[in-house]
């Protein structure tokens, strides 16, 4: 087997258990109290978190692109509610905001 | 629901593609033969991870094996969440395909086990067939305007999960995680910043509630 194979399958197995193992807790973690409100606090931080690192960038003229493109994401947000709708508007926009900048 | 799952994986499939596509590019670019590029995207399924696992490993076999495993810490939280929110049965099969986008689309829509499922299966057959794309005809099909558009569905798909969430505490809660992976992403460290994105702030919000009776 290559080395490179080798890494592929640690790192595959490695991720898999960060997947995998607090399904298989999950009992032990029940007994604990406050877990519902830390895990629901945790999710939005999370998702939160997600969002500050995929849309910040450090080119000023990507940062301004992706502003601007969010001003569509949020705008159609508000008027129709419909995750696929805000996030084709806002694609759509980055493109031609990209293209025109 | 496995079919409802499969079709709220549309955004995260526009941006899987462009970057899965790259993912392939760069994975032959860097010494790895075909095969092995399409198995570390259909063994690890893993974004972040599989970038720096490819540039780390012909440095170092120990850095390009631990470091990827440390960025995918992250998913011990997410895991841990879903299992207190859905009834996972399968979860040898579930937990496979949990990445940030399943997980964050996942905690957001009404759903249950078999929902995440075919979110996942979206994901993957993207993930891996954009980088089979990659490897095969990668400079052919890449257009840098077409695939940074496609790759900011990613930011989009968050904003839009994120905002029904900001409410009351919640609120203080994305605050706080959100300005806890900023300073990590300026520093370079945006996975470690993620992780304790969703250790740190639920923690603080709690705190600050007894506080404030």
């Amino acid at each position: 087997m290559s080395e490179k194979l080798l890494a592929v399958l640690v790192v595959a197995i490695g991720t898999y258990m960060t997947r995998f193992l607090p399904f298989k807790l999950k009992d032990k973690f029940r007994k604990l109290s406050s877990l519902d409100e830390f895990l629901t606090y945790s999710s939005t931080a999370l998702i939160s978190a997600l969002f500050v690192t995929s849309f910040v960038s450090f080119q000023p003229h990507e940062f301004a692109v992706r502003t601007v493109a969010m001003v569509f994401v949020i705008l159609t947000y508000l008027r129709w509610k419909n995750l696929g709708i805000s996030v084709i508007s806002g694609v759509v926009g980055y493109f031609v905001v990209n293209t025109i900048l | 629901m496995f079919r409802k799952g499969f079709s709220y994986s549309f955004p995260i499939v526009a941006g899987y593609l462009p970057v899965s596509m790259t993912f392939g590019i760069l994975a032959v670019t860097l010494g790895f033969s075909k095969t092995e590029a399409i198995l570390t995207s259909a063994l690890i399924f893993a974004g972040s991870s599989q970038f720096a696992l490819i540039s780390i490993l012909p440095e170092s076999f120990l850095s390009g094996v631990i470091i990827p495993i440390i960025l995918n810490l992250r998913h011990l939280v997410y895991s841990s969440i879903l299992s207190q929110k859905f009834e996972i049965k399968k979860a040898s099969i579930t937990a496979f395909g949990l990445t940030d986008e399943v997980f964050a689309t996942s905690v957001n829509t009404r759903g249950d086990e078999r929902f995440i499922r075919g979110l996942e299966a979206g994901s993957y057959i993207s993930w891996v067939g954009g980088t089979a794309l990659g490897v095969f005809a990668g400079s052919a099909l890449s257009d840098d305007a077409i695939a940074s558009a496609l790759v900011f569905s990613l930011p989009a798909l968050f904003l839009v999960l994120l905002l029904p969430n900001l409410k009351e505490y919640s609120t203080l809660a994305a605050f706080f995680g959100g300005a806890i992976a900023l300073s990590f992403h300026f520093i370079g460290m945006s996975s470690a910043g993620i992780l304790l994105a969703g250790i740190l702030s639920p923690a603080l919000v709690m705190k600050l509630r007894r506080m404030m009776g």
